[in-house]
């Protein structure tokens, strides 16, 4: 009987729950009692476990799992950003909003379609902008034709020429070679059938093509050094998009047409270069004045030009990547030399250049990876998954959102982690980069749910 | 601890301040939720579920409870619901396992429970208990905070705490000399 109530004793002492004269009466009876000792030191050792077991913590936000199936609250201002939300958790691009950011990769496809649309507005816009102007581009031609038929015309037109090339300095510079067209310029132009660079580029036959014209450099495809991963792929096409409407409205304020009239034409090859004119002609072919353009005029680069022009410098935006660049790029070579690719926050859709990582632009990678602490989601190249760093473990989603993996070690908040980019639709490769710089990438097999370091 | 003013912000209809305090809340409201359900899947289900009753509730939540009693109450009740439907009812009564002195009780007292045993353990106990060891154990509850919780009566409380104990006592005892298991 008395063992009976010093039980309860000892289970409330584990509680904290005995008072000074119930922890004596209790102490008391254990030391006469070996059995209720035992049962004392059992008790014990078991509150002892139960209190040393983990506490877990969700694989992912839980938070962040629900945002999107959060309602509004009735009557109330809708949730701009959670004051308190860890930057690790929510890592998408900066013009989401925080608090709507990871739980709706629906919502960022939406994004992306809407900056593809923008982007094809912007086309559209420029295609417009150029179609009303084809009037006078077509006047144009049609007086380089008339100054190239008479010898006077000719002469004066060189002069005005001249000194236009010398007032305009290097921003004729693709003006001139786009007139010359030499083939190495057209050649080293994979995305010239875009309409932008073609404005640029008049479809003259290659036999009718001046010396001196195909001794330029193409203009079209400047060597500056690239800049950053965003601007490096953007700036040809911006280039080239305001070479052709300053072009464009300069014509139409009846400036002199430097886009058709450079030196080299001017100098005696104009009437070759300022063919006669195709009824047939599309708007978006305005400017291969030439005649109507042969399919196999398609240049091929020179081993010259290959060396020089990336494919990225072909990207305008507007008609897209040319279609070789696809297959060969990709995060297929990323997993060969993972070693060789630093800590870069991948964007959606950027891909390699084939077997060559990214050269050159180690220095711009740091300023990028430093720039970028939270990476922003990854999509697979068919868009069934994405990859995100959340609480400082990356996570894998399909695309509905749901969990698919999520990496079993959770990285320290001074150790950054970067997206890579995808093998397929299930492989994935990130990298950690420690405090002292060190680096170690993972692969995530998403077939086999596990993760392998690679280095 | 969630602040006051966060609650009451949040209760105010600022959904910033409420996601915030979901945030603060969330890996308690998981814990429990693990160690009632026994597994991530589950887990994450019941914490999601819990949360958005939260978000959806909090203005009814008073202030002459305890804010953590209160989410404990909602996530305890989502995971019994859970495993009723998952489970077959076993009573409290049909589950007492009577203490029995150990015949070799040193052997027991050094030896150690394995983790994954004391979590096994835990998944056999009657929900009722189980709920009650997890307040205690992995909520740090007192027996005031969990009667509040599981609006249980206090000695009712301190009953089923202490029949846990001795339960799971008998069942790592059975572990460790590889008897009955489950």
């Amino acid at each position: 009987m008395m063992c009976r109530q010093m039980e309860e004793l000892m289970q409330r002492e584990l509680d904290h729950d005995l008072d000074p004269y119930e922890t004596e009466l209790m102490h008391a009876h254990i030391r006469q009692c070996p059995e209720c000792a035992a049962w004392r030191s059992r008790l014990h050792r078991l509150a002892e476990e139960l209190e040393s077991l983990p506490h877990v913590a969700p694989p992912y936000s839980v938070v962040d799992s629900i945002l999107d199936r959060l309602p509004d609250l009735q009557g109330k201002p809708p949730a701009a950003a959670p004051a308190a939300v860890p930057p690790v958790v929510t890592p998408l691009a900066a013009e989401e909003p925080p608090a709507e950011r990871p739980a709706s990769p629906g919502r960022r496809r939406r994004s992306l379609y809407w900056t593809t649309a923008g982007g094809a507005a912007a086309c559209l816009a420029l295609g417009i902008f150029l179609f009303q102007n084809y009037g006078d581009m077509r006047q144009d031609a049609r007086g380089i034709h008339e100054m190239a038929l008479s010898p006077k015309a000719q002469k004066s037109s060189a002069d005005q020429a001249g000194s236009a090339a010398k007032s305009s300095g290097s921003q004729s510079t693709p003006v001139d070679s786009a007139a010359g067209s030499s083939p190495a310029a057209e050649s080293s132009t994979p995305g010239s059938r875009d309409g932008a660079v073609r404005m640029l580029t008049p479809d003259t036959p290659a036999s009718e093509r001046t010396p001196a014209a195909s001794a330029k450099p193409p203009g079209l495809l400047p060597t500056t050094p690239q800049p950053s991963a965003d601007t490096r792929t953007l700036a040809p096409s911006a280039t080239a998009f305001s070479d052709a409407v300053q072009n464009s409205a300069a014509k139409s304020k009846g400036a002199p047409p430097e886009g058709t009239v450079s030196p080299a034409a001017s100098a005696g090859d104009a009437p070759a270069t300022a063919g006669p004119e195709s009824p047939a002609r599309t708007p978006g072919k305005l400017l291969t004045d030439a005649g109507v353009p042969k399919a196999n005029e398609t240049p091929q680069p020179t081993k010259g030009d290959q060396g020089k022009q990336t494919p990225r410098e072909s990207v305008l935006g507007i008609a897209g990547l040319p279609e070789e660049e696809t297959p060969e790029a990709g995060p297929g070579a990323v997993l060969t030399e993972p070693g060789r690719f630093p800590g870069i926050a991948w964007l959606p859709g950027l891909t390699l250049a084939p077997g060559s990582g990214l050269p050159d632009d180690s220095a711009q990678d740091k300023t990028t990876a430093a720039d970028a602490a939270v990476p922003a989601p990854v999509y697979s190249p068919q868009g069934t998954h994405f990859a995100s760093a959340e609480q400082q473990r990356v996570v894998i989603r399909d695309e509905r959102g749901q969990l698919v993996f999520a990496s079993t070690h959770q990285w320290a908040d001074h150790e950054r982690i970067a997206l890579l980019g995808w093998k397929q639709e299930n492989g994935f490769l990130y990298e950690v980069t420690r405090p002292d710089g060190s680096r170690q990438a993972y692969f995530v097999d998403l077939s086999q749910k596990r993760e392998v370091p690679q280095n | 601890m969630v602040a006051p003013e966060l609650i009451k912000a949040a209760q105010t209809g600022d959904r910033d301040a409420l996601i915030t305090l979901l945030r603060e809340i969330e890996s308690h409201v998981y814990r429990t939720a693990y160690y009632l359900l026994g597994n991530q899947e589950d887990a994450m289900d019941a914490s999601q579920e819990a949360l958005i009753r939260i978000y959806t509730r909090i203005e009814t939540y008073e202030e002459k409870a305890m804010f953590k009693t209160w989410v404990q109450r909602i996530v305890t009740n989502i995971c019994i619901d859970k495993f009723r439907k998952t489970k077959p009812s076993v009573s409290i009564e049909e589950h007492e396992l009577v203490f029995h002195a150990s015949d070799n009780v040193e052997q027991s007292v050094l030896s150690s429970y394995l983790a994954t045993d004391i979590r096994r353990a835990i998944e056999q106990l009657p929900d009722h208990h189980r709920t009650v060891v997890v307040l205690r154990y992995l909520q740090q509850f007192s027996y005031h905070e969990i009667a509040e919780s599981l609006n249980l009566p206090l000695n009712t409380v301190k009953s089923y705490l202490f029949r846990a104990r001795k339960q799971l006592q008998t069942l790592l005892q059975d572990y460790q000399k590889g008897g009955v298991r489950g």
